[in-house]
């Protein structure tokens, strides 16, 4: 028994084991990759695609999925950067931002609670009508140079630290305890495992639901406002495909499609073991034609180890 | 039994779904301490009745009696507040399969403590785990840990579980539907007697839907037959031979 | 004796159907034009152009947006020929997808006309694009003397170069173009890869890169949206960014155009840009049409012959025929700061 308690404790903090490896053998491999410099890059790298991925996760433990958050993203950008630009102040233009990611979160869980669509399919429709909207309002133009202040969280610093990397350790820390420490929490995992008991037994299923959308979309807008912070501009475009590298993070991190599986922090472990991956890619600055083959087969590998790990731990006769 | 021992009572209980008539003026009555058995052929109007106990839908007529006060269920969530707990087919569809027992046990009621001078509420695990203990440890059931997940036990020991959990909540009736169809055999009794424990020493009302006379005779007090939508007879098991419930059963003389 | 209700309807009817008549028998051109998706600023622009100049000769253009799907584009074009246009102009979202609607259309027996990227297969009148191989090899000689001015004439040196998508034919041209110019100098060091034309993505290879290659010389982009995230990812290692003409400056060039890229080499937050003039394919490609439609094949320039406009800044253009068919290959030009605020390239039009 003691060698199955030990298996299933490397099994389940398998990413952060693999991220070690990774590092140790790429601080020899990879010229300037074991630097604070390169650690800082890192982080920042992983910042935006982790607070998306928070609120992504947050989906899929209830056992959902979210394909609208990179339509929520370019929608707050291109939102807020109009705002600022237009003159208004910017706490109002952030108001505007966040509060446009609710809406769209609450949309979606309006849609499949209310409505009862499937998830995919209600977020499907928000994916390509916030993606439209934010085309439409700026007509694809490409807004830039925005106000410093308004840039604070995507490109400031807090001492030597950069806010975006603050940024996300805090999220992860707060969500992960919300997660793990509160009733709501609680109840986002045990809709995910068996939504159907967890209705019998008395949990509104449609408020966690609608909830965690409209988290997911808060989140979702506040990367935005990292991001175009970050880049100093906001393009409707902004975004594109990073619905597939959320879930893929999530998924390297162990939290399952069905819900009710996985941890904030490991689902954290799957952006950073992503964002190091392409960071050495850079590095070596290797054919760029192979790049989605590694990324497929790490998450081959993860499902992998995943589905050993449940292996492990169901009844057997 | 005294007639204030009754503690449900359904009058006159008709339902049509389209032509199709499922209950027709059906009475039915529960006493306290009692475990009654019903039984009847597929179609016969079995599991109508008990989802119109369940709240899952109203009756066309006919009225429902809780401890003498007439009582109207709106959706599952009331019959539930009125502390009807109803377990359909497999007890285990009422659990969390990844979570672990203690979480299973307190779904939807989990107890919170305060923090930061009740700033915030968070879960108070120990104090949850420690019940869970000793809820199982009433009914008897041994599990070896209420921090292992619901899938790492037999498909016996998550019915034992259930009914745990459904036992924590003080209902005031347990009905079971079909709770062994997909047990094991030694599993099967098991939980049979764990649900004659529940019923005689716990003293809770239960009604129990099954297919198997042989386990109906095993644990009910009282044994009620439904056929096409009526009810076709009453007995108790030890008055009568299954030979005779079954010609009840089919109809016919 | 009083008419009925019904023959004044019908008198009313008759009428409108006679003005619509009268209405066809003016022969108007309608014209139907296939965007990939306009949501990107190039292709806005593009079919700006197209638009315009339709407009100026009074012919009426229906505009479909494909929203970069492949599939879209198709059921948008059979639409148009279900429409009954006299022509389709459409700017392929896939080469080769498309080309089962180019099918449908050449069935149809309605002329099928490209701007800015062929098709695979199908029947395709005229495609008319910029040589982005050329682009590439000006932003390459660009790159080459700004090396050279800055190590006293000797050509070597690092130089990034951010990609668009693998396997795309406009990034992969624009990167031929740029390694043909190059690769004779063996001192100059290239590193590329690919940014998706994506502006996050250019940020972190910039970051990236810098940290590796703290003594870069010089960036080359495929598209102007990378240039936010390079000044940004340059700042973000370097602490500051230092303009052109500032020590400690790493040039900065690509190939585009558009509003924010020009602005940025005003700023002289860029070196310059190799523009394409997007808004003029409209101008150059709309005249061939209504022709072609009037006089047929002889309408069409000859392969081997140089179009010449004085002050239209498609001009001049090569008639080359490929295994593809007939293209008209644009002229594209490089612009620095000191040419960055013309009112006539594309990226400074009014977009009203």
């Amino acid at each position: 028994m003691r060698k199955r308690e030990f298996l299933k404790f490397l099994l389940d903090n398998s990413v952060w084991i693999i991220i070690v490896v990774f590092f140790t053998l790429n601080a020899f491999l990879t010229p300037k990759f074991f630097t604070l410099l390169n650690f800082r890059n890192i982080l920042i790298h992983s910042s935006i695609l982790g607070i998306v991925v928070i609120g992504e996760s947050l989906c899929l433990l209830s056992g959902h999925f979210d394909l609208s958050v990179e339509s929520t993203l370019a929608l707050s950008a291109v939102l807020g950067s109009m705002a600022v630009k237009n003159g208004l102040s910017i706490p109002l233009a952030i108001g505007i931002m966040l509060m446009s990611g609710m809406l769209v979160g609450f949309a979606n869980g309006t849609l499949i609670r209310k409505l009862g669509l499937n998830a995919f399919v209600a977020t499907l429709i928000t994916y390509i009508g916030i993606r439209g909207t934010a085309l439409g309002i700026v007509e694809g133009k490409t807004i830039w140079n925005l106000p410093a202040a308004f840039c604070f969280f995507g490109a400031g610093n807090i001492g030597i630290l950069p806010v975006q990397i603050v940024l996300l350790a805090v999220l992860y820390l707060l969500f992960h305890a919300v997660l793990i420490y509160t009733k709501f929490g609680r109840h986002v995992y045990l809709v995910g495992d068996n939504q159907l008991a967890a209705r019998i037994s008395g949990i509104n299923v449609d408020r966690v639901v609608i909830t965690v959308f409209m988290l997911s979309g808060l989140l979702s807008a506040f990367a935005g406002l990292v991001m175009a912070g970050r880049l100093n501009s906001a393009s409707p475009l902004f975004g594109t495909g990073m619905v597939f590298e959320a879930m893929s993070a999530a998924i390297i991190g162990g939290i399952s499609l069905r819900g009710g599986i996985g941890s904030l922090f490991m689902a954290l472990g799957g952006v950073v073991l992503l964002s190091s991956i392409s960071n050495v890619l850079n590095l070596h600055a290797v054919s760029p034609y192979w790049i989605q083959t590694i990324r497929a087969l790490m998450i081959l590998f993860a499902v992998t180890l995943d589905s050993l790990k449940r292996r492990l731990v169901r009844y057997e006769e | 039994m005294k007639s204030d021992g009754i503690l449900l009572k359904m009058e006159g209980i008709c339902k049509s779904f389209g032509e199709v008539r499922a209950l027709e003026n059906v009475h039915f009555t529960l006493s306290h301490h009692e475990i009654v058995g019903l039984v009847g052929g597929n179609g016969a109007g079995k599991s109508t009745l008990i989802k119109i106990l369940a709240g899952v839908f109203p009756p066309d007529r006919g009225r429902i009696y809780l401890e003498g006060r007439e009582v109207h269920f709106k959706s599952p969530r009331d019959a539930y507040e009125q502390g009807i707990y109803t377990v359909h087919q497999k007890m285990e569809e009422i659990l969390a399969p990844h979570h672990d027992v203690a979480a299973n046990i307190f779904m939807g009621e989990e107890i919170t403590k305060p923090l930061f001078g009740g700033l915030l509420r968070v879960l108070a695990r120990r104090e949850m785990e420690k019940e869970a203990e000793s809820v199982l440890s009433r009914v008897g059931i041994t599990i070896d840990s209420v921090r292992r997940p619901i899938v790492s036990y037999s498909g016996g020991q998550r019915q034992a579980v259930a009914l745990a959990k459904a036992l924590r909540k003080k209902p005031k009736i347990l009905v079971l539907d079909e709770p062994t169809a997909a047990l094991g055999v030694k599993e099967k009794f098991q939980v049979l007697h764990l649900i004659k424990r529940l019923g005689k020493e716990e003293g809770i009302p239960i009604i129990i839907v099954s297919h198997n006379l042989e386990e109906v005779f095993e644990i009910v007090d009282r044994i009620v037959v439904l056929r096409n939508g009526q009810i076709v007879g009453e007995c108790s098991p030890s008055l009568v031979t299954k030979e005779q419930v079954v010609q009840m059963i089919v109809g016919g003389e | 004796m009083r008419r009925s209700p019904l023959f004044w309807w019908l008198v009313f009817a008759g009428g409108i159907l006679l003005s619509f008549s009268v209405a066809l028998a003016q022969e108007k051109l309608i014209f139907g034009y296939s965007a990939p998706g306009l949501g990107d600023e190039g292709q806005w622009n593009i079919q700006k152009g197209f638009v315009d100049k339709c407009k100026e000769l009074g012919i009426e253009v229906i505009v479909t947006d494909a929203q970069q799907s492949a599939e879209k584009q198709n059921n948008d074009i059979e639409t148009l020929i279900a429409r009954g246009v006299h022509a389709i102009c459409a700017v392929p979202h896939d080469s080769a997808a498309i080309s089962i609607a180019v099918q449908k259309c050449n069935e149809a027996g309605i002329p099928f006309f490209t701007i800015d990227r062929g098709v695979t297969a199908g029947n395709v009148v005229l495609t008319v694009k910029a040589d982005n191989v050329k682009a590439g090899a000006i932003a390459g000689e660009v790159m080459l003397r700004l090396l050279q001015g800055k190590y006293n004439g000797v050509a070597k040196g690092k130089v990034l170069e951010i990609r668009g998508q693998p396997g795309q034919d406009v990034a992969e041209q624009r990167a031929q173009g740029f390694h043909q110019v190059l690769e004779k100098y063996p001192d100059i060091q290239i590193i590329s890869l690919p940014g998706y034309w994506n502006t996050e993505e250019g940020f972190k290879i910039t970051v990236d890169t810098l940290t590796a290659n703290p003594d870069l010389d010089g960036i080359y982009y495929h598209a102007d949206l990378y240039i936010p995230g390079i000044v940004e990812g340059v700042k973000a290692v370097k602490g500051e960014f230092a303009k052109v003409g500032e020590p400690g400056h790493i040039f900065i060039l690509g190939i585009d155009g558009n509003p924010a890229g020009l602005d940025q080499v005003e700023a002289k937050l860029a070196d310059g840009v190799v523009v394409q003039p997007l808004r003029d394919y409209g101008a150059l490609i709309v005249p061939i049409i209504v022709d072609y439609l009037k006089r047929g094949e002889e309408a069409l320039p000859k392969p081997g012959t140089v179009l010449v406009e004085e002050g239209a800044s498609w001009s001049p253009a090569m008639v080359v025929q490929t295994a593809a068919g007939l293209e008209i290959w644009t002229n594209v030009f490089y612009v620095d700061y000191l040419g960055a605020g013309d009112p006539n390239l594309w990226g400074n039009k009014p977009r009203e």
